[in-house]
């Protein structure tokens, strides 16, 4: 078991009675100290959640004072039974994919090269690959729907400069392509992110380690793989259970780059968020939207729990 | 200041109106006593677009009526979300609001919720039957009452600049064999034929509109009127036979190549700049043609395949008086004031095409021409009166026949069942043959 999950797994708890007054003190302690956060939580996460659940087995239209009638399971049935939906799920399950991998590797390996190896000056490059965190992920979006703009943006002007003047992808235009010019947004932002965590990972691994190596005649291949990635294992897991949640709800890419015509070309960039916006706030149809809801939240616990448990499962002995 | 509005509450409103059925709603008959207030305060909203234009308006209506009080604020519509409106009105926040249009996106959501009060008495008082268009009227009613009430209408078309056509030698084409061989001639010289923005809010259902409107003719079996208020399908020939028209231009190369990829905006821009011959728009783009190029630009409406040019025409701009109202009667005397006082002939001389009589001769000469003055008979811009599953499945099909993805029928057939789920789901009243 890796260190992390051995400190993350709860211990079992010693009964009141047992107890010492030490410990009576600091389970209180911990008691007064998580409460205003599960309070917090409870207004703002659990009832909503509750809430939406019920919702999703009511007819309601999101503004009629009265809720509707109960439906059980049929509005999962209608919300489900079209093709936006089978898109969104599939489209919602590539970007699961890459958001669990793409941010993370890049973000891994541009921490190391610029920790591990004699890239100079560090400053300049930590900074360069921090820089499109400094943007929100609506607004990195924002932007990149001019540099995607097929006459005028920069991507086509410098593809035109290197003399391919017949090759002008229609990046937000095509179907084929636009929700992997999406993910490039996503991606170029949120590898960021990866690269920070992985940088101050990597910056508490023993350098003695690394000398060892060297004078042992390791390269620096070897170095990342044999040192580098082992010491960063638990971090990568932390940092790819946050890229998995966030891959998988990548509304705030999706929605700039697409909307009105949320999700096109023809359902191209559909996800489950943006049906689900869709629903509750252009449709009068809360309750599909809460039934989708519903699905996402199913979607992400279940792929998340399986994610975790695989890394826990393949976690070297200590 | 005479308050008279008779306090209802949401509750006692829905529980007369029926629960998600706007049909049930439509026959209860609500009471409220309408006056002249001698004084009074209204708080005023509207999207910041038309808003610009509103400030004029209601700046000469304080001077006219200085008993009355303006809280006019301008929403800035993209920020705050698509339902801003409704939001607004629940909230009780505003005695008078711009609801968009009268139709079923945006009408019947907010009238099935019991969330506007009807304005028959103030039709009456201020005799609006005698200054707004009949159609208007008609088509904001529901159940024989007035819920809305349209200060301008829109209509799509082409725009172009008069002195590009003089330099080709072309007219207003007739004919769909005319209109290729304008653009033909456009593309021949380099521009771009006809530009148009697809992502975001597609444009290309316009071209839709104008074919379909052509090909289908005003009335009866395949016509946009049919299937909107009657029992035509999005199925029917003229439908599919437009959406097939305009892949033909696309495939053609008469439609601009980045039109998947590029916004109204863009589009816009590309006919601003001149590097466009057409631009798909509207009587909104009129204001800023006139700012642009003088006098030099017009609009026409597109023939398709064995037709002739048929104009698309919808109301906009539709007022309502919240439920929750404080003070309707100063907020129906604002309205008064844009359907025949001194508001109205400032929406006309910014370039608004009206839903009322007044003043029409002071219009532009591109707005004399138009349907709603002339008297002309004019097909439906469909905008808005498709919900959301219904317009989602329309525009993003429209793209998707576009890229290839699917055929003219797959796209029709997917709107059709859209359409129905709409009906079923009720976000359309079953009958809907009094809008006519």
């Amino acid at each position: 078991m890796s260190a992390l999950a051995s400190k993350l797994r709860p211990r079992p708890l010693e009964s009141w009675r047992s107890a010492s007054s030490k410990a009576r003190e600091q389970w209180l302690l911990a008691l007064v100290l998580v409460t205003p956060a599960l309070i917090m939580m409870g207004i703002f996460v659990f009832y909503p959640a509750l809430q939406t659940i019920g919702l999703s087995f009511y007819k309601w239209d999101g503004i009629s004072p009265d809720m509707g009638n109960f439906v059980g399971f049929k509005t999962f049935a209608r919300a489900t039974d079209n093709y936006p939906f089978s898109q969104a799920i599939k489209n919602s399950l590539l970007w699961g994919v890459v958001g669990l991998f793409v941010p993370t590797i890049i973000g891994l390996i541009a921490a190391a090269l610029v920790e591990d190896t004699n890239l100079r000056p560090k400053p300049l490059f930590r900074f360069a690959f921090f820089v499109p965190y400094f943007f929100s992920m609506a607004v990195a979006a924002a932007l990149f729907t001019r540099v995607y703009d097929p006459s005028y943006g920069m991507i086509n002007q410098v593809i035109q400069a290197l003399g391919f003047t017949d090759v002008k992808p229609q990046w937000l235009g095509d179907g084929r392509i636009a929700i992997y010019a999406a993910m490039g947004v996503f991606v170029w932002h949120e590898t960021a992110f990866c690269y920070i965590v992985f940088t101050a990972a990597i910056q508490q691994i023993d350098r003695s380690l690394y000398d060892s190596a060297k004078v042992d005649g390791a390269s620096e291949v070897q170095v990342f793989r044999y040192i580098t990635i082992p010491s960063v294992r638990d971090v990568a897991t932390f940092v790819m259970t946050i890229m998995l949640i966030v891959g998988l709800t990548p509304f705030a890419v999706v929605f700039p780059l697409t909307t009105p015509g949320l999700g096109g070309p023809y359902y191209s960039t559909e996800i489950l968020p943006t049906l689900i916006f869709k629903k509750a706030r252009m449709g009068y149809n809360a309750s599909e939207a809460a039934a989708l809801g519903v699905i996402l939240l199913i979607l992400v616990i279940g792929i998340v729990t399986v994610f975790l448990w695989f890394r826990e499962r393949t976690a070297p002995k200590d | 200041m005479v308050n008279s509005k008779r306090g209802i509450s949401r509750r006692e409103m829905l529980r007369l109106m029926g629960v998600g059925t706007v049909g049930t709603a439509l026959g209860s008959h609500i009471a409220y006593a309408q006056s002249v207030p001698e004084s009074g305060t209204f708080r005023f909203q509207i999207e910041s677009g038309p808003g610009t234009d509103f400030v004029a308006v209601v700046d000469a209506f304080i001077e006219e009526h200085p008993e009355i009080t303006v809280e006019f604020s301008q929403v800035e519509a993209a920020v705050v979300g698509v339902d801003w409106q409704r939001i607004a009105m629940e909230a009780g926040a505003v005695d008078l609001i711009s609801n968009e249009n009268p139709k079923f996106l945006k009408l019947d959501p907010v009238l099935k919720a019991g969330l506007i009060q009807p304005l028959d008495g103030y039709r009456d008082l201020y005799e609006w039957d005698d200054w707004v268009l009949a159609a208007a009227l008609r088509r904001s009613s529901r159940g024989g009452q007035l819920w809305t009430l349209p200060l301008y209408y829109e209509i799509c078309g082409a725009s172009y600049r008069k002195s590009v056509l003089e330099s080709f030698d072309v007219g207003e084409p007739q004919t769909w064999e005319e209109f290729i061989q304008m653009l033909e001639k456009f593309k021949a010289a380099g521009l771009i034929p006809l530009t148009n923005g697809h992502r975001g809010f597609s444009q290309i259902q316009m071209i839709h509109y104008q074919f379909w409107a052509s090909i289908g003719g005003l009335s009866g079996p395949g016509s946009i009127t049919d299937v909107i208020f009657g029992d035509g399908k999005f199925t029917d020939a003229p439908s599919v036979e437009a959406a097939q028209a305009i892949l033909d231009i696309y495939n053609a190369g008469l439609l601009d190549p980045d039109v998947l990829s590029i916004t109204q905006d863009d589009g816009n821009e590309r006919f601003i700049s001149g590097a466009a011959a057409l631009n798909v728009t509207g009587t909104w783009f009129y204001s800023e043609m006139q700012r642009q190029f003088d006098d030099d630009w017009d609009m026409l409406t597109m023939p398709g395949p064995g037709g002739g040019p048929i104009w698309c025409t919808g109301e906009t701009e539709a007022m309502v008086i919240p439920a929750a109202a404080q003070d309707p009667d100063a907020a129906a005397l604002f309205l008064d004031f844009c359907v025949k006082g001194t508001g109205a002939k400032i929406l006309l001389e910014r370039g608004n095409l009206l839903a009322t009589k007044a003043f029409g001769e002071l219009a532009i000469p591109q707005i004399q021409r138009l349907p709603i003055i002339t008297g002309d008979e004019s097909s439906l811009l469909i905008f808005g009166w498709l919900p959301q599953n219904s317009q989602d499945a329309y525009q993003q099909g429209l793209g998707g026949i576009l890229a290839g993805a699917i055929t003219p029928a797959q796209w029709a057939q997917q709107v059709q069942d859209a359409w129905e789920r709409d009906i079923e789901d009720g976000q359309i009243p079953e009958d809907r043959s009094d809008l006519l």
